[in-house]
């Protein structure tokens, strides 16, 4: 029960399309691949598929890193000048507060975190007060992976374009599980392949809305396989923003695993989830002194019940769990101290619940039953 | 002779090469000779009759490319004209 850190595995599809590209790329001869041609062609179909995902118009604006924390790095140092102002809720993952605390120490930017409710949620009432004159950019966890909270996205990031602020998303706890449409909504959408999108860790990315490119300077450059004989980065997409080696088989797992949400539809996986958060909460609730963190109501939360209990050391409960029951958390500060302190947990933490597509009731009535023991 | 459309990176020769060969056009992804542009970049190769009927359906689909040549084999190598009328197109 700890889908939120990583999914446990791909699907038989994923897996079954992986091995069949291992055991094809073993075949030099049978693809193009002396060129790159072939993974030019995965690559190209992996976008299109997560532009679909993700109503994204052209699917040149989908950029492969090797995760969000690649993402939010090459981001914000691409986006930020000196003498920015940036906004962040109090909930951010450490992919996003340590690029930004990296960039206040240098003394590039300033940065405020906006106030949660202690259920990790930002109240919008105010929030234009936030705003300074050098306000340039606001980003935003989708929902937070220690509360599971899910932030009124649309309207904060309304509010940030009226202030003429960039808007960057960070999806990791929701893409491919939430309705997720990136026109319109948010100028940069940074994602992971290896929670809800269920492919191979080590795949991530960015996209980038319509006119985004020409305003966000490359902060990692080298071959692209383009334009080789000039010194500089390609100002073209996606090649501005990918230069190196690709992770084709990482790339293509996006590829197969987006292909397989979008069949399944992102719809039902979400109500799948919903239900089963709905249904811990209640068995959580049953259960003397324990604490449930976060909204606690399932219709505003991705899969993550957050718990704890006065007197108990999550970390202890956490590996009485596992030993003695074998169910599998996450204890402690889960990267994100901010959220932690809004939720008033800081420094001792919370145990840890996550779903996903694996994920049975009858598992959650197991969780529930050891939980009561351990207690 | 035939004619060659040339691309500034893969992922747009694949996207050139899948839109043509829906629309039944057939051509070959090859990397761009040196002669045509320094660099490492891609391109289609076509017959000259080809050649109106892909560029509108590149366009058509948004896929840019940087430039449309015409080779010629003569002796001592094979020669690339620019033709002026195709500026680099599409997004
Ligand atoms: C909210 C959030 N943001 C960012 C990350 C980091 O993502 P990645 O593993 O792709 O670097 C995670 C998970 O690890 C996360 O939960």
């Amino acid at each position: 029960m700890n889908y939120a850190a990583t999914s446990p595995r791909t699907s038989p599809a994923v897996t079954e399309g992986l091995v069949c590209h291992l055991r094809q790329s073993m075949n030099l001869s049978a693809g193009r691949n002396f060129e790159g041609l072939d993974d030019g062609a995965i690559a190209l179909r992996a976008r299109r598929v997560l532009a679909h995902l993700f109503n994204v118009s052209a699917p040149e604006r989908v950029i492969f890193t090797s995760g969000i924390t690649a993402s939010m790095n090459m981001v914000l140092n691409g986006l930020l000048k000196e003498g920015d102002h940036v906004l962040a809720s109090g909930v951010e993952h450490n992919a996003v507060a340590r690029p930004l605390e990296a960039l206040r120490r240098k003394g590039v930017i300033e940065a405020d975190y906006l106030p949660c409710g202690a259920d990790g949620v930002i109240s919008t009432q105010g929030l234009s007060r936030a705003f300074l004159p050098n306000t340039r950019l606001m980003v935003l966890t989708h929902a937070s992976n220690v509360l599971g909270s899910v932030q009124p996205v649309r309207e904060c990031f309304a509010i940030a374009k009226e202030h003429g602020a960039f808007t960057v998303l960070d999806s990791a706890q929701t893409a491919g599980v939430f309705p997720l449409s990136m026109d319109g909504v948010t100028d940069v959408l940074a994602f992971t392949g290896h929670k809800g999108l269920r492919g191979l860790a080590g795949i991530g990315g960015f996209a980038l809305s319509e006119g985004m490119s020409e305003r966000m300077a490359p902060w990692i450059s080298g071959g692209t396989g383009s334009a080789s004989q000039s010194l500089e980065q390609p100002d073209f997409l996606p090649d501005k923003f990918e230069p190196g080696t690709p992770n084709t088989l990482g790339i293509l797992s996006l590829a197969l695993s987006a292909e397989e949400i979008l069949s399944i539809g992102v719809g039902s996986i979400r109500a799948r989830e919903a239900a089963l958060t709905a249904k811990f909460i209640c068995l959580c609730r049953s259960i003397p002194g324990l604490r449930i963190h976060g909204t606690a109501d399932a219709s505003r939360s991705a899969a993550i019940v957050s718990v704890d209990s006065p007197g108990a050391d999550v970390g202890v409960m956490a590996a009485r769990l596992y030993y003695e029951h074998g169910v599998i958390t996450r204890s402690g500060l889960h990267c994100s101290p901010l959220a932690h302190k809004t939720a008033g947990t800081f420094p001792h933490g919370t145990l840890r619940f996550s779903f996903g597509a694996d994920t049975t009731e009858d598992e959650l009535l197991y969780a529930a039953e050891a939980l009561k023991k351990i207690l | 002779m035939d004619m060659v459309i040339n691309f500034a990176n893969v992922s747009s020769a694949i996207a050139a090469e899948q839109a043509l060969s829906q629309a039944g056009i057939l051509a070959m992804v090859m990397p761009t000779p040196s002669s045509v542009q320094a660099g490492c970049g891609f391109c289609l190769r076509l017959p000259p009759q080809s050649l109106d009927a892909a560029i509108e359906r590149l366009d058509s689909d948004g896929v840019s490319y940087s430039g449309v040549f015409s080779r010629s084999v003569e002796q001592g190598g094979d020669t690339y004209v620019p033709l002026g009328a195709f500026a680099a197109g599409g997004v």
